[in-house]
């Protein structure tokens, strides 16, 4: 099984297992994949580079391949403004950070709709909490949109 | 039996009333007329309930139509015996209240899903999803609620207003289990990894249930060859609605119910309540309004 991974989230080790890191500004797949899992990278791109990116994602899939796609949740942050309880997170999660700031920020139908325009079968749409690392070490929960999506022929 | 057509064939199942809208109609014509026009799915037959259609209509029903007077769990269970011996693919569940979108069935069917359903909602406030998860403490089941827009979640149990169904599930059931006739006359279907031999037909003493230790205990009789009562799949007891107990089989035969919240239905009463009223009663609960 050959996965392809942009962002910064790993997958245990595994015989029969490749594992491949990309950087979404700077990538070429090579091949086809099982698996690309997009984590927390899709805001990084500007609106006019997502679908591009989501058709190359398909490309490179196998038939019955999996996207998995993990973005910080729009709602959730929009929220916390609106109620004046936004903390670091929020800010996080609407603006990225200094090295990689983020361009977009997506509600899950914004997501959704890009998905199955390229045109990707969801077979899942959920919130999930992604645990992420700070600059200092320290671990913070973030809730995200967490879509799996397959390429179908 | 399944279709040899390029497209899966879909059944319409209608099987409960309380109040019907004229609004309901134009809403649902539409859809299936696009449907068939545009959609990725063949329409089979119309299983209703006598009241999903006017009376003069009513010689004009295609497939198995059943008195309106009966309880929605006997009506569910008659139209899903039509749907079992015609030749659809799968059953597309709704009630002649909910007005389900454009195209709902073939976005359902897209999802590759084989249980499925769209969102409605309950008519008076706080016009929660018909929707639900169990407390696994408990078993109750509450309400899902605070979901995205656009979601597409596992779910522990759907209503039936807008709900698509391949018929294997149906079919695993059925091959999964057993039916039993209670001591008081009705039916039960039980998982066969969950009997143990010998299996009666008949008690030679009849005795009430009781509870001993904890555990409840009931004379069951296999369901004899002459009674002619279908499959148990929808039960209305416990004072639960129907589509919990159909579940809870499904469930036990390893399928659980998707939620697609991008598909949103009007559920007709006396007035269309639908996802406006909804997202009215979930902001306030979050203090947003």
């Amino acid at each position: 099984m050959r996965i392809a991974i942009f962002g910064s989230m790993d997958v245990p080790p595994q015989e029969g297992l490749e594992v491949l890191h990309y950087d979404i500004h700077n990538y070429t797949l090579d091949g086809q994949y099982d698996q690309i899992i997009v984590a927390n990278a899709l805001p990084e791109l500007h609106r006019n580079q997502v679908i591009p990116f989501l058709e190359n994602a398909y490309n490179a899939l196998v038939n019955r391949g999996e996207l998995i796609l993990y973005v910080p949740s729009a709602e959730w942050a929009a929220k916390q403004i609106f109620t004046n309880t936004a903390d670091n997170i929020t800010y996080y999660m609407l603006y990225g950070e200094e090295a990689k700031p983020f361009r977009a920020c997506y509600t899950m139908l914004a997501l959704r709709t890009l998905v199955e325009r390229v045109p990707f079968v969801v077979r899942s749409a959920s919130e999930n909490i992604l645990k992420i690392s700070t600059p200092e070490g320290e671990t913070v929960k973030m809730p995200v949109h967490a879509i799996t999506a397959v390429r179908n022929d | 039996m399944t279709s040899t057509s390029s497209k899966p064939i879909v059944d319409i199942g209608i099987a409960c009333n309380i109040n019907q809208s004229y609004l309901w109609w134009k809403d649902v014509m539409t859809m299936l007329l696009q449907e068939v026009r545009y959609g990725d799915a063949e329409i089979g037959m119309l299983r209703t309930v006598g009241s999903a259609l006017p009376d003069h209509n009513k010689n004009n029903i295609v497939g198995n139509s059943v008195k309106r007077l009966s309880l929605t769990d006997y009506n569910r269970t008659e139209i899903t015996k039509g749907f079992l011996d015609g030749k659809a693919d799968y059953i597309f569940w709704m009630d002649d209240d909910t007005a389900p979108p454009n195209n709902v069935i073939s976005r359902l069917l897209k999802s590759g899903r084989d249980f499925i359903g769209g969102v409605y909602f309950l008519p008076s406030p706080p016009h929660h999803p018909i929707a639900y998860r169990r407390d696994p403490e408990t078993g109750l089941y509450a309400p899902v609620f605070g979901y995205s827009d656009a979601a597409l979640i596992q779910i522990d149990s759907i209503g039936f207003g807008c709900t698509l169904v391949h018929r294997s599930v149906y079919e695993k059931i059925r091959d999964n289990h057993t039916v039993f006739v209670r001591t008081n006359g009705s039916l039960a279907a039980i998982h066969n990894s969950r009997i143990q031999k010998p299996i009666v037909t008949r008690h030679a003493k009849k005795e009430k249930p009781y509870i001993r230790a904890g555990i409840y205990h009931e004379q069951y009789t296999q369901q004899e060859a002459g009674d002619t009562r279908q499959f148990p799949y929808y039960q209305l007891e416990y004072g639960r609605t129907e589509d919990h107990y159909f579940c809870e089989l499904a469930e036990s035969v390893g399928i659980k119910p998707w939620l697609d919240t991008s598909i949103v239905c009007t559920h007709y009463k006396m007035k269309g309540a639908g996802h406006d009223d909804y997202k009215q009663e979930e902001m306030k609960a979050e203090g947003l309004i």
